[in-house]
């Protein structure tokens, strides 16, 4: 449905109006030494985004039956077809709910790197528009600019406020992302190209747009084999699958908290995403045979992922290789012709994104609080700080999928759905279910039971206050959502079958898969 | 017929479990009383609906719509028929007195209140299970109750040998769970439903093929061999010891621990599509019934004791649904809650009374310090020996006598076998009570505590324990199997159970044998006991290290596995992926260095590289060789 106003772009409007306001001279260090006002302000705008994206999706399925689909759509570089093309559908919602959500939770939270200003707010408020955009954009080239600019912003809050091998891991960060993207954008001109070639004597028959590119079929199945390739890769490193994670402990273990959950909770997502929203309807050939191979490179990441985390001792880098075990079953699922495990994949990831922030903020708080990130070096802290104990109990328990938390949902649709199309390769990722269970426990165990060292220092406090708040709505969603995914599945599950209607797979009303 | 009292029967005890864990510290005194209210609240609920059971058929509510969508539906629906009666009656029931005696247990724990939440919320976890209307619904509280084992055991988590007792029992529930996930995908594929309802019906269980039924009812049984701690899942169950008394009176004797029997009987006509199933099945538990059995006699844990009788008396029941007695396998649950609670409980206040002693070697002649909890432990340990007229004999021979009649060809020749190893469980069973009877309440005391007996708040849910452990089988043996012939298969032999005072006292003869062996040993001639020790050194030697199960589980999983691990990351991960990543960086560095160094600046140099770039083209691209 085509609207006036509020378009969708007051979705990445917002956010960086914000950015910008942060640069404003009363929030200076000299006008607001603590940060306090950029803070308010900052929390302000995150508010004010959630609020214009629930109002934006109650206001487009007010009807009853209607379904989530609002589009904005401008034309950009008319010469070159780049539109300026968004669509929020149900898909999209549930990563722009998850952007609007974190975002909120990572700028309001209380603990920030110490020499941090309104600077922090800024560059968190432009990260926000620009995965906003990455989750609106249907023109690729749009998508391709906000996929690469999101990195900037994380970027410089590492290189600014990140550990001591801050800029070896923000290089490495750079350039794994970039040779992925590098790839993809070539791939993307030769879709465009290959767009127009197809209509000659049209002038200005470039396009960019995802349905206009997909309803053309311009691709035999050798092109579609080395175009899904280089976009695979490019979400592959992304998300990251293994073996492409090479990036990924480096920028966790160095990266600030905040920016930590950010990068964890939401550009991981966007590889999710991407390959549903793109990669389905541009290579659906591809995507069907490939479906085997990415199914065991997802199933890889899930019990590799695991067996690495297991053997951490540092609780990031064991939260960052639990991401890659907890979004292997995500891939596999987008891998498997079944909406059921599709749905169940999207919802896994808005509930990794949210179960992983609240993580990486907890945490982060007792890791700064003891000056120390290793478990061995902890130990009895449950009697020390039970709120956080509690909160880290109640995270742990939605981490590894345990029933009425929302990770449940998603692992178990895609657990059945995958099962049909991909028996084995299900049954290698239920050994990630035990894996899971142990080294989250034993991350558990090491640092709030047994008994307290006596070197533990006590430098902070315990949760309380705003972060209790926000720790307690997160906990809040993830029950919700366990209890009651009715409604957000059903927003997802409106828009998967679009996404796969290219490979002529039909959904068969009991759910059992798609039937070729 | 739906009925919202249903759902009061879960809210009651959920309620409960939040809002004394909400009041925290300010609610000391009253949390043990706001959990056993809430418990009773739910008894209450479920004794009206039972009640009203034979008019309205069944009861159902829906709670949410959960898993719904599209196309697919699977709601969180309960269902309360007579199968799910039996077990609410025995989980709240049980539950309830447990609560109470838990108040006298805990009354000088700081940590009171998280104790009851915990227990309050594992009771709303154990009815999910019992009566979840769909596989998926019965798995929240299967999980939920893993859950709740997990903080319960470790509750006294300053221990890490305690935290470290709850991870293992999780984990290796866990392992059954996948059994679980496997056997609901094949069934959700193969009759796309995960109904209970629709799938207790032969003509949908028909449109499962015949290779997949086999591992359906597998899955299943794996799933149960994790919760009911049966080989090779069973040594997390002992373990679990480390909680407090009464949870293990109540989660790892009475309730939790026979969930995986009543699976197995809800799911019987899965169990039964293959045939070979209830044959491993049986094999299994008579394999774990005997190992733990003779383990038992070794121990000197009082708890320890009664965790492996446990684990026998579990595989005890599932001999029966190896052998398709399901009925006498859910009564034996309903005694063995009796006696092995009452068991626990009376242990619990010896304990108490010793000052957390758990030794045997250092109790002996507590029966003058504590005769009712003595009276109580003796009463139950001849229950489950199998003396009639109490209690355990009439289960236990229930389940003896139903094996010969088995209709499974994979048994049929070994029939002999089978009812042989059983009968010898029955006589180590009774031998290894009566020791730890005869340690704890007879001879001379050996410790250097004052021992006491324990509040009225403690022994009076142990004396009513002790009368159903008395009475309960007598009572319930000729109404309880004609009872469960709605939900479970009909078998004939259900009826033939009246065999006169000949039969009654053969079939005591087996507990007599094992009761007379264990007075003469540790009564009138320890003499004796050192000649038996030397005859059976090997035996002995087995039972002393537990069968080695846990060091096989050391050099077999948990060393591979961590190798495996650390192989993975230290070795595959940090030189092989990031390793080669970096590498990758030192080329395309080494590449932009070579680079700098040639692009000096100078004309000449790229004057020379233009025309070498322009030979090799023309050398490659022209037509011309």
């Amino acid at each position: 449905m085509p609207i006036a106003w509020p378009p969708l772009s007051s979705l990445i409007i917002i956010p960086a109006v914000g950015a910008l306001g942060c640069c404003a001279p009363f929030f200076s260090k000299k006008m607001d030494p603590n940060g306090k006002l950029s803070r308010l302000w900052s929390i302000g705008i995150a508010i004010l985004t959630l609020v214009v994206l629930a109002a934006l999706a109650r206001g487009a399925t007010i009807a009853p039956g209607s379904v989530l689909a609002l589009e904005e759509a401008r034309s950009w570089i008319p010469s070159l077809g780049i539109s300026y093309h968004l669509e929020l559908d149900g898909l999209s919602f549930a990563f722009c709910l998850l952007t609007a959500i974190i975002s909120l939770a990572v700028i309001a939270w209380s603990a920030k790197p110490q020499s941090a200003g309104a600077g922090w707010y800024s560059l968190l408020l432009l990260g926000e528009a620009l995965v906003m955009g990455a989750f609106l954009a249907t023109d690729l080239v749009l998508f391709y600019v906000f996929f690469e600019a999101m990195l900037l912003p994380v970027l410089g809050a590492m290189a600014l406020w990140g550990g001591p091998k801050r800029l070896n891991a923000a290089l490495k960060f750079l350039v794994y992302t970039m040779a992925g993207s590098a790839l993809m954008f070539l791939s993307i001109l030769y879709l465009g190209w290959l767009g127009n070639s197809s209509a000659p004597g049209v002038v200005d028959a470039f396009s960019f747009e995802i349905t206009n590119l997909a309803s053309k079929r311009l691709l035999n199945n050798s092109q579609e084999m080395i175009l899904g390739i280089a976009f695979l890769l490019a979400f592959a490193i992304k998300t990251p699958i293994v073996p492409f994670h090479g990036w990924l402990p480096d920028t966790y273990r160095e990266a600030p908290h905040g920016v930590a959950a950010f990068t964890a909770a939401l550009l991981g997502k966007v590889g999710i995403y991407a390959i549903l929203r793109f990669m389905w309807p541009l290579f659906p050939t591809f995507m069907v045979e490939a479906g085997p191979y990415i199914a065991a490179l997802g199933a890889v990441s899930v019990v590799f992922g695991a067996l690495v985390a297991m053997a951490q001792r540092d609780i990031r880098s064991l939260l960052a290789y639990s991401s890659i075990s907890h979004l292997g079953f995500c891939v596999l699922g987008l891998a498997s012709l079944s909406s059921m495990a599709m749905t169940g994949s999207i919802f896994l990831a808005f509930s990794h994104g949210i179960i992983t922030a609240a993580l990486f903020l907890t945490f982060g708080m007792i890791i700064d609080r003891q000056g120390v990130r290793d478990f061995d070096s902890l130990g009895g802290l449950a009697k020390v700080v039970p709120v956080s104990a509690f909160f880290l109990m109640v995270f742990s328990v939605a981490a590894v999928a345990l029933p009425l938390t929302s990770s449940f949902v998603g692992e178990f649709l895609i657990l059945m759905g995958s099962w049909k199309a991909f028996p084995q390769w299900t049954s290698l990722a239920l050994i990630g279910v035990v894996l899971g269970a142990v080294y989250t426990l034993t991350a558990y165990l090491k640092t709030m039971f047994g008994g307290m060292r006596a070197s533990t220092p006590a430098l902070g406090r315990d949760i309380r206050g705003c972060d209790a708040m926000i720790l307690t709505a997160l906990a809040a969603i993830v029950v919700a959502l366990g209890v009651f995914p009715g409604r957000l599945l059903d927003t997802i599950s409106s828009a998967v079958p679009m996404q796969a209607a290219g490979s002529e797979v039909a959904d068969n009303n009991l759910g059992q898969g798609f039937v070729r | 017929m739906n009925d919202s009292r249903l759902a009061l029967v879960v809210l009651a005890p959920l309620i409960g479990a939040v809002l004394t864990y909400i009041l925290g510290k300010s609610s000391q005194k009253i949390s043990g009383v706001i959990a056993s209210a809430a418990v009773i609240v739910s008894f209450l609920c479920v004794g009206s609906l039972w009640a009203e059971l034979p008019t309205a058929g069944s009861f159902g509510v829906t709670l949410s719509s959960w898993l719904s969508f599209g196309g697919i539906s699977l709601p969180l629906e309960l269902y309360f028929d007579k199968l799910s009666a039996v077990m609410c009656l025995v989980v709240t029931g049980i539950g309830a007195l447990i609560h109470i005696y838990s108040i006298g247990y805990m009354a000088e724990d700081e940590s009171r209140p998280r104790f009851f939440s915990y227990l309050n919320l594992f009771i709303a976890a154990m009815l999910v299970l019992v009566l979840g209307k769909s596989l998926p619904t019965i798995f929240i509280g299967w999980e939920g109750v893993g859950l709740c084992s997990y903080l319960l055991i470790g509750f006294w988590y300053t221990n890490p040998e305690f935290a470290s007792a709850g991870r293992k029992a999780f984990v290796m529930n866990r392992i059954g769970d996948v059994g679980f996930i496997v056997a609901m995908a094949v069934l959700y594929h193969s009759c796309g439903s995960l109904d209970i309802t629709v799938l207790g019906k032969p003509e949908i269980l028909a449109r499962i093929p015949a290779e997949l039924g086999f591992i359906a009812g597998i899955a299943l049984f794996v799933a149960a061999t994790g919760k009911s701690a049966q080989l090779p899942l069973f040594t997390w169950l002992p373990d679990a010891m480390a909680g407090p008394t009464p949870v293990s009176a109540l989660i790892h004797a009475a309730t939790m621990v026979t969930a995986g029997v009543y699976l197995m009987a809800r799911m019987h006509g899965v169990v039964e599509l293959d045939s070979a199933v209830p044959a491993v099945i049986l094999w299994t538990a008579l394999a774990t019934s005997a190992i733990a059995a003779i383990i038992a006699m070794s121990q000197n844990d009082i708890k320890k004791v009664l965790a492996y009788s446990t684990v026998s008396q579990l595989g005890f029941m599932f001999i029966a649904v190896g052998v398709g007695a399901y009925g006498f396998a859910l009564f034996h649950v309903v005694t063995h809650a009796f006696f092995k609670a009452c068991l626990f409980l009376s242990a619990g206040s010896v304990i108490h009374g010793c000052h957390h002693e758990q030794d045997m070697r250092r109790m002996g002649g507590l029966a003058k310090s504590m005769p009712l909890t003595c009276f109580a432990y003796g009463v139950s340990t001849i229950a489950i020996a199998g003396i009639p007229p109490f209690s355990g004999y009439f289960s236990k021979h229930g389940i003896l006598d139903a094996i010969p009649l088995t209709g499974n060809s994979y048994l049929q020749p070994w029939l002999g076998v089978i009812g042989l190893i059983a009968t010898g469980i029955t006589v180590l069973t009774a031998f290894y009570m009566f020791r730890s009877f005869i340690l704890t309440f007879m001879g001379e005391y050996r410790g250097h505590e004052h021992p006491h007996e324990a509040p009225m708040v403690m022994t009076a849910p142990v004396l009513m324990l002790a009368v159903l452990a008395v009475v309960g089988g007598a009572f319930l043996s000729p109404i309880f199997l004609p009872y469960l012939t709605g939900p479970l298969p009909k078998v004939a032999h259900h009826a033939a159970t009246h065999p006169g005072i000949l039969g009654y006292i053969l079939g005591s003869l087996p507990a007599l044998v094992g009761i007379a062996a264990a007075f003469w040993l540790f009564l009138i001639s320890p003499a004796a006991k050192e000649f038996f020790r030397k005859v059976f050194l090997p035996v002995g030697k087995l039972s002393e290290g537990k069968f080695f199960v846990d060091e096989i589980y050391e050099i077999s999983v948990l060393t591979p596995l961590q190798k495996v691990s650390n192989v993975s990351g230290r070795i595959i991960d940090q030189s092989f992926f990031l390793g080669g990543g970096e590498a990758l960086g030192k080329i395309s560095r080494a590449l932009g260095e070579l680079t700098a160094r040639v692009t000096t600046g100078q004309v000449g140099t790229y004057v020379l590289f233009m025309f070498c770039a322009a030979a090799l083209f023309v050398y490659f691209f022209l037509p011309v060789r």
